[in-house]
């Protein structure tokens, strides 16, 4: 009887009870409150708190956690070193796999990726998760033929439609040449830009160089020569311009296509959250 | 037996009685944080004693001060996110108004004046808060004030007894504003007056060189009997600088009044004493 009262008053002793340490600062309520913020999209103070844990009772996991706050918050240089020294842990498939993925957002790096081989991986989603990866790496720098033939045995059916549509055009990009912009509005001024489907800027050109150059005919032809020069000067002047102005608007249709390709891919990609399977990504309802 | 069965039975009823004052102990300790400005060690710990509040005893308290936290920092849509939570969880008529116009404070700092004005009305509607009018018409002239309105602020503002220095401000930027519409006038009857009125005398003569010499150059083109170079002066050279005349006069008034504005808003928020967004 004594024995039971004096556990119970132990148990409820004021310093258990009433310590804000105890309580709510416990590791085990700072991970639960770390899920919760985790699962809340506050990275920041999600990290905070799984790191004022691990400073405590180091752990995988936590580690894990705190790379994924890390890569979530776009701090990817960060998410990469964490990932890399989580490669031979308990989460260490999943890392190397997240590893991967930071390596590719953080500077496009398609080698490393390249120069890996899925036997790393035992798990049959992770490696289909890094096959798929690398394939995309690979598209991004141009691929054979052959490779090209070998999408649709790594992807659902309607995934490798889409992804062999970007394979085709990345392999193949639709190029307008700045030497024949060039020449065109040599012959017909504007005629460069209307090529490179800058209609508006072709048209313009076309109307001015034009004008000065019948307004230079008409001063010769009223013997006002003096003015015809000045007219003609302009004419040659807007028509040099728009020459080079052809050459460098083939140069900028080529690097806005590239770019709009990429981006239209990246966000493909992330739309499918880079392969990676959502679950090793925090476990959130 | 008996008496140590009904010590452990109390002990375990009593256990969220003894937790309470762990969150009292938090909540003073979030609050703390909030009035040393460490917003984001204040958001920290309010979420935290959201989080083991599972009574939702401090709901309101936890959203309104991690609202107010985030509206700190400048983080408006994260702001009012908490503030719709605190709304939703307050529980008197004076905690449901005080979270309804942290909202508001917080739209008329996004400058959505319609948003706002929307609001505004819907709660002069309510009859629940009818004996706070003078409170809601303060909050509409502030609301003015930001979409730079400052007539119609002035206005809302006479009418309440505590804003009379917040009138005279802004009577007092009403005086102070160029006329945007006068300014473009004024360029077109004399190329470059838009100018000289905002104050831009160098761009003013500029303007009106540009004018005189391809107009002149346009007049005796015609009077020669050159009509396509008349035209083509005319249309590619004076047309061009007297568009670009009266651009440059609603441009400059513009610009003006944009700096009276941002500077009076900056008065304000560093000098006015009363409530403010």
């Amino acid at each position: 009887m004594r024995r039971l009262v004096f556990l119970i008053l132990l148990s409820a002793s004021p310093s258990n009870l009433f310590s804000q340490e105890s309580e709510l600062f416990t590791p085990e309520k700072r991970k639960a409150f770390a899920d919760y913020l985790l699962c809340e999209k506050d990275y920041l103070r999600a990290s905070e708190e799984y790191e004022a844990v691990n400073n405590v009772n180091q752990n995988d996991s936590l580690a894990y956690n705190i790379a994924l706050c890390n890569l979530k918050m776009n701090e990817f240089e960060k998410a990469k070193n964490c990932f890399f020294q989580l490669r031979n842990s308990s989460l260490g498939e999943e890392s190397k796999l997240l590893y991967f993925k930071t390596s590719y957002l953080v500077n496009q790096n398609f080698d490393e990726i390249a120069d890996s081989s899925a036997s790393r991986f035992k798990k049959e989603e992770l490696k289909t998760s890094f096959m798929r990866l690398k394939l995309a790496a690979q598209i991004k720098s141009g691929m054979t033929a052959n490779e090209l033939s070998s999408l649709s045995n790594n992807f659902d059916e309607s995934d490798a439609k889409i992804v062999k549509g970007f394979a085709e055009n990345f392999a193949h990009p639709k190029r307008k040449s700045p030497l024949a912009a060039a020449l065109f509005s040599a012959m017909v001024p504007g005629a460069g830009k209307i090529y490179t489907k800058n209609y508006g800027d072709g048209i313009t050109s076309f109307i001015v160089t034009g004008l000065f150059a019948f307004l230079s005919y008409d001063n010769f032809r009223a013997h006002h020569n003096t003015r015809g020069w000045i007219f003609a000067g302009t004419a040659a002047f807007f028509n040099a311009g728009n020459i080079y102005g052809s050459y460098v608007s083939a140069r900028n249709y080529n690097l806005e296509r590239e770019e709009e390709l990429n981006n239209e891919f990246d966000s493909y990609l992330n739309s499918k959250n880079y392969f990676v399977p959502k679950e090793i990504e925090g476990n959130c309802k | 037996m008996k008496f140590g069965k009904l010590l452990f039975l109390l002990l375990i009823l009593l256990k969220p009685e003894f937790a309470q004052p762990q969150l009292e102990k938090q909540w003073a300790y979030a609050e703390s944080l909030f009035a040393q400005e460490k917003y984001f060690n204040a958001i920290t710990e309010a979420k935290r004693l959201a989080f083991f509040d599972t009574a939702n005893q401090y709901s309101f308290k936890t959203n309104k001060l991690i609202g107010e936290s985030y509206s700190q920092g400048g983080k408006l849509a994260e702001a009012v996110h908490y503030f719709t939570k605190a709304e939703i969880t307050s529980k008197t008529k004076a905690e449901l108004f005080a979270t309804k116009i942290e909202i508001i404070k917080v739209n008329i700092l996004r400058r959505a004046f319609s948003l706002v004005n929307h609001q505004l009305n819907e709660m002069e509607k309510d009859e629940r808060f009818r004996t706070d009018s003078s409170s809601l018409q303060y909050w509409r002239g502030w609301n003015y004030l930001f979409h730079d309105d400052w007539q119609k602020a002035a206005e809302v503002f006479a009418k309440i007894d505590s804003a009379a220095t917040l009138k005279n401000i802004c009577e007092e930027v009403q005086k102070k504003k160029y006329s945007v519409s006068f300014a473009k006038g004024l360029s077109v009857v004399l190329p470059g007056a838009g100018q000289f009125y905002t104050g831009n005398y160098v761009s003013g003569i500029l303007s009106l060189g540009w004018n005189v010499l391809f107009g002149y150059l346009t007049v005796q083109a015609f009077s020669a009997e050159r009509v396509f170079d008349g035209m083509a002066i005319g249309t590619m050279l004076w047309l061009r600088f007297y568009n670009g005349n009266l651009t440059n006069a609603e441009k400059f008034a513009e610009e003006k009044n944009n700096i009276l504005n941002n500077e009076t808003l900056d008065y304000l928020q560093k000098n006015y004493q009363g409530l403010k967004p």
